[in-house]
């Protein structure tokens, strides 16, 4: 038994304890993948124990598995956007359901392209978000987490996934249209059930 | 003159900052006539504040959320066997 009850500074066997579930929590929301959130941990767990002796102790410990972890959901954002099962998700693309050839609205969308999200309280307003983002292409969904939730830069992002800055303007765009869109068609066929 | 389809990639690319002078009076002059180009750029506005207060605030995910145990055991392993 350790005769000493009060942890060393970074004491390894501690992490898991202390920060196993705040990390998860983390990595399940930018990468919205029970598997790859819990691989993503471990990893960063086993890279932090690996260079143990580059934590200075200047910062706090946790922001400086954080700073481990976000590399690592870097790592699995890099990995999808090469996935060929991540390219032909967007076969159909998303411009084309709702605009016409040219250009204007398709009748068939404008009833919920015109449904006001005003009235949708913040917290209905984020579990149909929720819902909507999980739905997006994951490649989709990522770039628009880095620049959303993560405030990176256009160009930064580009460099982190290894895109072109046009091919990112057009995951981004999609992404925003898939999300307007679903988001609308969600809240206006909860208006209708009512 | 730009159709919705063209001024919604607009609408989108001046959530991200840079767009010309030029291209931004013709979204404001798109939107004076087109109401659903105002409710839906208003949507995007709202998607992207949303994410980013959800963000700031505790992540999406809530509290009960946990490390699975199965997962807690391997990287307890992996952690005790490391340490040596």
């Amino acid at each position: 038994m350790d005769q000493n009850p009060q942890p060393a500074a970074s004491d390894p066997a501690t992490w898991l304890d202390q920060y196993g579930d705040y990390l998860y929590r983390f990595a399940l929301s930018r990468l919205r993948d029970g598997d790859a959130a819990e691989e993503a941990v471990q990893e960063t767990f086993v890279a932090a124990l690996r260079n143990k002796e580059q934590f200075s102790g200047k910062g706090s410990e946790r922001g400086w598995l954080m700073g481990i972890l976000k590399r690592k959901i870097i790592d699995f954002y890099r990995k999808r956007q090469r996935d060929p099962v991540n390219l032909d998700e967007e076969s159909g693309s998303i411009s084309d359901m709702l605009f016409d050839k040219g250009g204007h609205w398709k009748k068939e969308v404008r009833g919920f392209i015109a449904k006001s999200l005003d009235s949708l309280e913040v917290k209905e307003f984020r579990s149909i978000l929720q819902k909507c983002l999980a739905l997006l292409p994951s490649r989709q969904a990522d770039a628009f987490t880095m620049r959303t939730m993560d405030d990176r830069e256009a160009d930064d992002i580009c460099k982190e996934l290894d895109i072109s800055s046009s091919n990112y303007w057009v995951i981004l765009h999609r992404a925003r249209l898939r999300l307007a869109s679903c988001i609308k068609q969600n809240w206006f066929q909860a208006g209708e059930n009512v | 003159m730009f159709n919705c389809r063209k001024i919604s990639e607009l609408v989108s690319r001046s959530l991200d900052g840079d767009l010309s002078f030029w291209k931004r009076v013709q979204i404001r002059m798109h939107m004076m006539m087109c109401s659903l180009c105002r409710k839906f750029r208003r949507a995007l506005l709202r998607i992207d504040g949303e994410v980013r207060n959800a963000a700031e605030q505790e992540f999406v995910a809530d509290e009960n959320v946990v490390l699975p145990e199965s997962r807690r055991e391997q990287i307890k392993e992996l952690i005790e066997s490391g340490q040596d």
